[in-house]
Order: C-alpha cells, then sequence, then structure tokens
C-alpha cells in the first residue's frame, strides 16, 4: 500500500514543472542550490525528531513492561546537551547560510562569475534593459540598443544582464523561474536585478504578485540566445521600423489583455527615467523634480534659521553668517 | 471619476444593482442559505431553545463557552472558506489552455480573495482564540479572564464580522485584490466598486474584536 501511495505521488508530481530546482542561470542555480541545502539542514533535525516521537510513544507504552519505568527521573547532561547543541549547531550552520548567501545572491550586486567555472571581471559591463510592468503587458526597452519590446525578452546567453524594474499603475513581480527569483515592479520605483542565463532556450516568464484582471494572461517568453543571435536579432528589429515616444507609451499604458508580441526600433530618449518618476505626460512634473525643490526649499529655511540664530549670538557676527548662509543655500548642481 | 460625485451620503456605491440576482450561482446559494436558515429556526422554536440559545450561551461569559463558540465559529466559516477552496481548484483543473473553466475571471478573483480574507481572520484566527480562550485560564489557574464582558463582547464583534462576511456573497462583488489587498491594487482608482467595502468593513469589526480580545 504505501508503494502505491509512492507511485501514485510520483505520477502527480510529474505535472509538477521542476524549472525551479533544474534552471537555465547561475544565480537560480545558485538559489536551487540553497534550498536543497537548507532543506537538508532542517531534515538532520526533523527526521530524528519525528522518528524519536513515534520510538517513544511506542517503546513506552502502558502494555510493554519491558521498557524501564523511572518517575522519578529528572536530569541528565548528556541529554541536555544534545537536546540544546543540536538545534544549535543548527542555527549557527543556517544563520550563516542566509547571512553569505543574502549578501552573495543579492540582486543589486553585480554579478561576479558568469558560471561557476567563469569569473567575471569586477568592471564588467553588463547589458542593460528596462522592464517596465503595465496593466497587463511587459514592456522591456534595451537602452543601449535604442529598442523596445512588449511581452517579449531576447538576451545572449552567458552575459551578465541588468535589469532596471518598475510597473505603470500596480505593483507587479518579475519573475523568469529559469534565470533568477522574483523582484517586485513598484511604480515609482525603481528596483535591481543582476542576472546571467547560461543555456540557449525558450523560457516562461510571469509576473508573480496578483495585478488584477488581465494578471493571468500576463505572461511573456524569454529567448535565451547566442551573441551573434542577439546582435542579429537587434539589428532586424531596428530595421523593423516604430518608434516608442511618449504619445505611444500613454496609449500603451492604457488597461489591455493579452497583448500580441510588439517591436519598437527605436525609443524615446529617457523614456524610463520618466516613467520612473511618472511624468511621462506632457506638462506633468517629474518626482525628482518636486523631491529637489523641496529639498533646496528645506536647505534655505534652515539656513535662514541658523542665520537667525548666528545674529544673535554676540560671539558671531552678522556679516560672517551671511557668508555661510550664501554658500550653504546655493542650488547644488546635477 | 464622474460618479463619485453622485454617491449617496449613506450608502456610497451601494444600490439596488449591488444585488447579485442575475448570477444563477448566487442565486441558488441564497435560495439554500434562506431555505436553510428557516428550517434551522423552525427546529430551534419546535424544540423551544431560543431560550436557553440566549441565557447559556449568547449572553454567557464563561471563557470555556467563549472558546467553544469561537471554535464554532471558525468552523461555520470554514465551510465557507473550503467551499471556496473547492470552487478554486475545481477551475483550476478545468481550465488549461484555451478552455476557461466555469468560472469567469472576475468571479475567481473574488473567490480566491475571500478565501485568504476568510481562511485567515475568519477561521484560523477563532481556532487559535478560541483555543486560548478555554485553555489559558485553565492553565494560569484563574476563574476567569480578567473582563468577562468584554471577552464576551469581543467574541460577538468577531461573529458579527464573520456575519457581514457572508452577508458581502449576496451584496456586491468581494475584492478581487487578493487577501493581501496592496495599494494601489486596492485603491480607488484600481478597484472602484463596492467590492473593497464589503471585504474590509467585516475585517474592521473583526480588527477590533480582536483588539478587545487582547485587552482582556
Amino acid at each position: 500500500m504505501p508503494i502505491l501511495l509512492l507511485l501514485l505521488a510520483a505520477v502527480c508530481l510529474t505535472g509538477c514543472n521542476t524549472v525551479v530546482m533544474n534552471p537555465a542561470g547561475d544565480v537560480a542555480s545558485q538559489q536551487a542550490h540553497l534550498v536543497t541545502i537548507s532543506t537538508l539542514l532542517m531534515l538532520l533535525i526533523i527526521v530524528p525528531v519525528i522518528a524519536l516521537t513515534v520510538l517513544f510513544a511506542w517503546r513506552y507504552r502502558k502494555g510493554n513492561t519491558n521498557a524501564k519505568y523511572t518517575p522519578d527521573w529528572d536530569h541528565s547532561t548528556q541529554l541536555e546537551l544534545v537536546i540544546w547543541g543540536a538545534p544549535l549547531m543548527i542555527i549557527i550552520v543556517l544563520g550563516l547560510l542566509t547571512w553569505i548567501s543574502t549578501h552573495l545572491l543579492d540582486p543589486y550586486r553585480p554579478l561576479s562569475r558568469i558560471d561557476e567555472k567563469r569569473p567575471l571581471a569586477a568592471d564588467h559591463k553588463p547589458l542593460v534593459v528596462q522592464v517596465v510592468a503595465m496593466d497587463w503587458k511587459w514592456l522591456f526597452i534595451y537602452p543601449e540598443q535604442g529598442i523596445a519590446t512588449v511581452n517579449e525578452l531576447v538576451t545572449p546567453i552567458d552575459t551578465p544582464i541588468r535589469f532596471k524594474i518598475t510597473a505603470s499603475s500596480v505593483m507587479n513581480s518579475f519573475y523568469i523561474p529559469a534565470l533568477a527569483g522574483q523582484i517586485y515592479a513598484m511604480p515609482g520605483m525603481d528596483t535591481t536585478l543582476n542576472a546571467v542565463l547560461n543555456k540557449p532556450g525558450i523560457y516562461e516568464g510571469f509576473s508573480a504578485n496578483y495585478s488584477g484582471a488581465g494578471f493571468s494572461h500576463m505572461r511573456f517568453k524569454y529567448h535565451g540566445v547566442s551573441t551573434a543571435d542577439f546582435d542579429a536579432w537587434v539589428a532586424k528589429t531596428k530595421a523593423g521600423g516604430g518608434n516608442l515616444n511618449r504619445a505611444d507609451y500613454l496609449a500603451l499604458e492604457k488597461p489591455s489583455e493579452r497583448e500580441p508580441v510588439r517591436r519598437y526600433g527605436a525609443v524615446e530618449n529617457e523614456l524610463y527615467t520618466a516613467i520612473i518618476n511618472r511624468c511621462v505626460e506632457p506638462g506633468s512634473t517629474c518626482a525628482s523634480q518636486t523631491m529637489a525643490d523641496d529639498a533646496a526649499r528645506v536647505r534655505a529655511v534652515t539656513a535662514k534659521k541658523e542665520m537667525e540664530a548666528r545674529i544673535c549670538t554676540p560671539s558671531d557676527t552678522y556679516a560672517e553668517a551671511k557668508q555661510e548662509v550664501a554658500l550653504v543655500s546655493t542650488p547644488r548642481k546635477n | 471619476m464622474e460618479n463619485q460625485t453622485t454617491l449617496h451620503p449613506l450608502l456610497g456605491r451601494l444600490s439596488l444593482d449591488a444585488i447579485p440576482y442575475h448570477e444563477p450561482i448566487l442565486v441558488a446559494t441564497f435560495t439554500m442559505v434562506v431555505l436553510g436558515g428557516l428550517a434551522v429556526m423552525g427546529a430551534m422554536t419546535k424544540y423551544r431553545l431560543w431560550g436557553p440559545l440566549w441565557r447559556d450561551w449568547v449572553t454567557s461569559i464563561d471563557h470555556k463557552k467563549i472558546g467553544i463558540m469561537y471554535m464554532i465559529l471558525g468552523l461555520v466559516m470554514l465551510l465557507r472558506g473550503f467551499a471556496d477552496a473547492l470552487m478554486m481548484r475545481l477551475q483550476q483543473a478545468i481550465a488549461f489552455g484555451d478552455q476557461m473553466g466555469y468560472l469567469p475571471p472576475h468571479h475567481y478573483d473574488q473567490i480566491f480573495t475571500a478565501h485568504g480574507v476568510i481562511m485567515i481572520f475568519f477561521v484560523a484566527m477563532p481556532f487559535v482564540t478560541g483555543l486560548m480562550n478555554y485553555v489559558v485560564p485553565l492553565q494560569i489557574g484563574a476563574r476567569d479572564v480578567a473582563f468577562p464582558f468584554l471577552n464576551n463582547f469581543s467574541f460577538w464583534m468577531t461573529a458579527f464580522g464573520g456575519g457581514l462576511t457572508m452577508v458581502s456573497l449576496f451584496v456586491g462583488e468581494y475584492a478581487k485584490t487578493g487577501w493581501l489587498a496592496y495599494p494601489p491594487l486596492s485603491g480607488i482608482l484600481a478597484s472602484p466598486d463596492v467590492a473593497w467595502t464589503t471585504t474590509s468593513g467585516p475585517c474592521r469589526w473583526r480588527g477590533s474584536g480582536h483588539f478587545y480580545q487582547g485587552s482582556t
């Protein structure tokens, strides 16, 4: 019977997609490795505890007169050492593992290797892809190539990629299981993911955070190709024409479902910056501008207060204070 | 945004249109609920149980009875949450490829939001609170909780929240935001209907119930 159940479970599990445990990118591989190791470490505790629980319940049952009955027993240093020592060791190991991998796999940290065998130079230049989660499609802008796509992502393999991620209206999560873990896409914010793909192929990408009515079809195909194929694809897309300017973006931003793949041979400059700062619409004020204005205002007010304080201090002269204020309140050049 | 200017001062966006008499699944469910409710009330009248129910349970300040009532509430809500889970799994089993399944997307979204909200706020929490209510005074050797009436009051706040959640099945729509209800998706621009009110209202009742519960 147990074998039958196991078989049943095995049959049921064949439907599962194990891409998370067998990914095609180095970052996702390391994450899969981490999942395996931490599960095994936890099993080191869980398996003995469950086995002993069952064993004790059986051995010290009422009907078993062979088991030693010691009602006055109250302490064993050896047992205490095991009971406290084993979890402590596991916590230390898991803690170390968490600390190290949290820093090594920090999505903002530039990659240090292409895969296990090929390290990367510290000053390597990654391919930048700007990702915008929209209602309900994905926009990918390639700033260096000057092209953009909707619901299709193409990158060369064995090349580090730096994704800059944001959203147009509501929160989403950018997730390509074969490549790396999910990273949130939030309106008005900019998140980063550094990753690298090692095997060519076509992979699934989708949003991992529910975002409304069209969420189910907010999927795209991720093509991992050779560098030569990537260059050819970029050239073809450029030749294909189409220009993504602010007006097109505003039209594209409107909610729609099951969008077909679109390619744009040209993209308006600084479009992504305008999207993050919520000022794509002509005439709107960019968030960065508002923040800079606020900062300047605060600087001026602080300087004025400081000047007034200095004027009332006999040890300091008015002229000195005025000079300092002039220095402090000069607008910073960016 | 123009419809914001025509809000009813008391009912807001709630109007007769919010009664989903055009959804056959809901009409059938509502009929069953009414028939079931009438049967239970009839039986209680026949066996003269209204008095004992009021005296021994509804107004009881006994921590054990309140604990039991919490667990009964959890069980009742579990039926709803579990039915939601069955509907979701059925939809997932049926809908693949081009098959759309039997639930329209906006209905499925409400079901999975309701499932999350109910299972956490009205199943898991009442079960845990009920167990604590029952055993903690016994464990510490107290005669009851510190404020027995407040304990009863908290339970009925929670039960009222559960009742509102049940009513929301038949009034308007449930929220379509997922139970975490992250803004801006749950905000007025992305969810401009009565749904979020029918969802957050009961949770607020439950929340205040829980707050008073904590104070006891």
